[in-house]
């Protein structure tokens, strides 16, 4: 349909919509060519994959061990709570007034926002995975002799899995959003940047082939940690 | 009777100011089976979770070698009248678990054993969401068999099961407390499954319940549901129950 509205009917300008076998071209001579935005396909691709696998990594790292012992220790709860409940509301690209004052228009600030973007799904996911484990289901471990820390690494993380892995699904998705809605704002490379520079350059090819691209890296993120999940619900 | 090996004393319980259990006192034996009978809703369910720990009583107070019990542990063993299972772990990792204190080879072959006497052989990598509420019953028994606790009360375990699998399972837990020297508290809606197990029956009144009447069978075993003694006894224990449901 995109093909015949563009190429073979004409129905639109190619300066505003290019058919198929452009994009497919530009696609293709993307992969070297650092026309117009300052980097190859590659080039955008992996800056955008490492600032999000490290924004990621540090989000799950700390976000995971956090919503866990949120849901776990009324302590902990009691303190970190209020606090959750507050930084809540703010979208993780809000952060980045205040990430450009402290860190410029580096990597560094991007990492930080992805890191808020992973920390608010983990920390809320396993906060309730954990907090909706069954009383009873506690009291039984109990009566098979196990203490309070066996009973929440072999009985409420078991049972909170399906929800711990929503958490990591969603924080990634959403990282993958923000970080282009960030480049978008402020970067010098990365997905986000080059579909920012050709809106700007009138390039709408390469606009749909960084499209693409985000779309077919996000849903293959999904693959992954579907393939994980199964795994790990195997052993 | 031999040697005490759990005693309660003025049982009370009450759930949101309707009173449960108003006074119950118990002795269970070491190596004796106790049988309870009740109405139905008369507080069975309740009494057990007292006795095993998993709930504190309102007044009185239960003991164990002497010890007062005030948490679930494992030397009480507890099948519940609705089998809880871990529905992450296959019907193997489920007995197994409270072995692991045992090692690999122990744990399994031991677990495997009363997987096997449950009749669950050829199932023990299935998930509880795969089993029929009969074959949960069996895994939960499986599980307490195997843990080998001093003490096994049992809520109604037989009751998913069809006629010819509770004989079969009547035939094992007898074997199972000849055999081990355990103790159990068994509480059953099944008058004849009672009389055919047990050294006592313990009759409650409607809630809020007291015990009764007790009844001492002192028939050999395997006992045969035929004899004119079991047939006496099993009647007088109907007639019991029923004087005590009309109140
Ligand atoms: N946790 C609870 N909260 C409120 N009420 C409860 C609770 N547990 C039991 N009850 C009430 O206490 C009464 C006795 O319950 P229990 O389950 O001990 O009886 P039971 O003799 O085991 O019944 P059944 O014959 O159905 O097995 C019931 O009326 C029940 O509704
Ligand atoms: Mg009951």
């Amino acid at each position: 349909m995109w093909h015949l509205a563009t190429d073979v009917w004409h129905l639109t300008s190619p300066k505003l919509l290019p058919g198929p076998v452009k994009v497919f071209e530009d696609f293709i001579a993307k992969f070297s060519s650092k026309r117009s935005d300052g980097a190859t396909l590659p080039d955008h691709t992996w800056s955008s994959l490492v600032l999000v696998l490290k924004g990621y990594f540090f989000g799950v790292l700390v976000g995971m061990p956090l919503g866990i012992m949120m849901g776990w220790s009324k302590w902990v709860r009691r303190f970190i709570r209020p606090l959750f409940d507050l930084l809540r509301p703010i979208p993780p690209v809000g952060w980045l007034p205040v990430v450009l004052i402290l860190f410029g228009i580096g990597q560094e600030g991007k990492v930080f926002i992805i890191f808020f973007a992973t920390l608010m799904p983990c920390v809320l996911n396993a906060y309730s995975g954990i907090t909706q484990t069954g009383e009873s289901l506690l009291t039984l471990a109990q009566s098979f002799g196990a203490g309070r820390v066996k009973q929440l690494f072999f009985v409420a993380i078991p049972s909170a899995l399906p929800q711990l892995f929503t958490g990591l699904r969603t924080a990634l998705s959403t990282s993958w959003a923000t970080l282009v809605a960030a480049e978008m704002l402020a970067a010098q490379k990365g997905l986000g940047h080059m579909i920012q520079i050709n809106r700007m350059n009138s390039n709408p090819s390469y606009i749909i082939v960084a499209m693409l691209v985000i779309g077919v890296t996000g849903a293959l993120f999904s693959l992954v940690l579907g393939l994980a999940e199964k795994l790990l619900r195997r052993s | 009777m031999e040697r005490e090996l759990i005693c309660c004393n003025g049982l009370t319980k009450s759930y949101a100011g309707r009173r449960v259990l108003d006074g119950v006192s118990l002795r269970l034996g070491q190596n004796e089976f106790v049988s309870v009978l009740g109405p139905g809703k008369c507080g069975k369910t309740t009494l057990i979770k007292l006795l095993s720990g998993l709930e504190r009583p309102d007044a009185g107070e239960v003991f164990m070698d002497g010890a007062a019990v005030s948490s679930p542990s494992p030397k009480r063993g507890v099948v519940y009248q609705n089998t809880l299972l871990f529905n992450w772990l296959t019907v193997l990792g489920n007995v197994r678990y409270p072995l692991r204190k045992l090692g690999r080879q122990e744990s399994l072959s031991r677990a495997m054993k009363y997987i096997e006497l449950m009749g669950l052989k050829g199932f023990e990598k299935a998930y509880p969401r795969q089993l029929s509420g009969g074959m949960k019953q069996r895994c939960g028994i499986a599980r307490i068999y195997a843990m080998k606790p001093r003490v096994i009360f049992m809520d109604e375990p037989f009751s998913q099961l069809d006629a010819q699998t509770r004989y079969l399972m009547q035939l094992e837990l007898e074997k199972i407390f000849l055999g081990e020297g355990q103790s159990v508290l068994f509480v059953s809606n099944n008058i004849e499954e009672a009389v055919y197990l047990s050294d006592r029956i313990v009759v409650l009144s409607p809630s809020p319940s007291r015990v009764v009447k007790e009844f001492r069978l002192d028939l050999p075993r395997p006992r045969n549901y035929l004899s004119p003694e079991f047939v006496r006894i099993r009647a007088e224990i109907e007639r019991c129950l029923s004087e005590v449901c009309d109140g």
